[in-house]
């Protein structure tokens, strides 16, 4: 597979627009009682919006394989971006972390799962994107060169 | 660049995925700052200024009142789940009652107590102890200590007294069976007693 500087920089672009719903939905996992708004542990709902998060990288990248890709790349960004969040009380307001080698176990018991609904709902989107797209052009190309009706 | 025509080719498809990825990117700031604040709110809300007052009153009975102040600095309402109160001297010496319960008080969470945000609630027990079994007993615990070379009266008595205030911050839902690490993070449990002061 190879990858251009064009390829890298839309990769790129997809990850970081694509990771925001994978941090949100790791993040409102863990405490479905404090986040807004709240998928309240709907594991269907997850599933929906990685599909969504995988649909738009299968519809404006030109490679389907690419767009597949994007999804292993913007799912662990995503999910770092979860771990950062979670641990913003401690880092931005300098709290003290009482067991910090349990307090980050408990995160990654908790959401690990997610990772294969936000893996399997971003193949499904891409390549429902990438129908879509091939859907949209097949239709154009019709409407440009197909037969003229007097 | 190619990548950018095909984004203006497919502009409106472009601004919604713009704004899907923008809306989780601010619900993620505006979650994890509701965290923060919330973390920052279990250190910030405290008990304060414990004040306990004995008073012999003119028929002879003994009035204790309490006093103790819930200090809620944070922006979250604090919703009372229960608190508690007892009063009692310990009394090492006897052989069958080690402690001589003065006064007890509970409130459930019925009670519908908040304590707002930026404000401070002074809860307030009293107990008048009148029974001439207990009276007997507090004297018998003061004649014996005077024995020991402490000189107490109803008034100096070293009162062991104890205060807990659980309590919910803010009108996050609590009531999770399983993950019970839902409900510590937003619970309040505060204690204080004469001999630790506040916990």
């Amino acid at each position: 597979m190879k990858i251009g500087r064009e390829d890298a920089i839309a990769l790129v672009l997809v990850t970081l627009l694509s990771s925001t719903p994978i941090a949100f939905m790791s993040f409102d996992f863990m405490f479905p009682n404090i986040s807004t708004p709240s998928l309240e542990k709907n594991l269907l709902a997850v599933f929906a919006i990685s599909a969504l998060a995988g649909m738009a990288p299968g519809y404006l990248l030109k490679r389907t394989d690419l767009a597949m890709m994007s999804v292993m790349t913007y799912t662990p960004v995503g999910y770092m971006l979860a771990v950062l969040l979670y641990s913003a009380p401690y880092t931005i307001y300098n709290l003290d972390l009482l067991l910090p080698g349990f307090y980050y176990t408990l995160f990654f018991r908790f959401t690990m799962v997610l990772l294969f609904l936000f893996v399997l709902g971003g193949f499904v989107g891409a390549v429902f994107g990438s129908l879509v797209r091939d859907s949209i052009r097949r239709e154009e190309t019709a409407l440009t060169f197909g037969p003229k009706k007097d | 660049m190619a990548f950018l025509k095909r984004v203006k080719k497919h502009w409106f498809s472009s601004v919604l995925y713009l704004a899907f990825s923008l809306f989780f990117l601010g619900a993620c700031f505006f979650s994890a700052n509701t965290y923060s604040a919330v973390v920052q709110a279990q250190r910030d809300i405290t008990l304060e200024n414990p004040v306990l007052d004995a008073e012999e009153l003119v028929n002879g009975s003994l009035r204790l009142t309490f006093s103790i102040e819930v200090s809620n600095p944070t922006r979250f309402a604090l919703h009372l789940y229960t608190s508690s109160w007892t009063v009692r001297i310990v009394n090492s010496s006897s052989q069958t009652e080690g402690t001589i319960t003065l006064g007890t008080m509970y409130m459930g969470p019925t009670s519908f107590l908040n304590v707002s945000g930026h404000e401070a609630y002074t809860f307030e027990f009293e107990s008048i102890v009148y029974e001439p079994s207990t009276l007997s007993n507090i004297k018998g615990f003061i004649n014996y200590s005077a024995s020991e070379g402490d000189d107490y009266t109803l008034e100096t008595i070293p009162y062991e007294n104890e205060f807990r205030f659980i309590g919910m911050i803010g009108e996050f839902q609590h009531e999770y069976l399983r993950e019970s690490y839902l409900s510590d993070l937003v619970t309040i449990d505060l204690r204080y007693t004469s001999s630790e002061g506040t916990q």
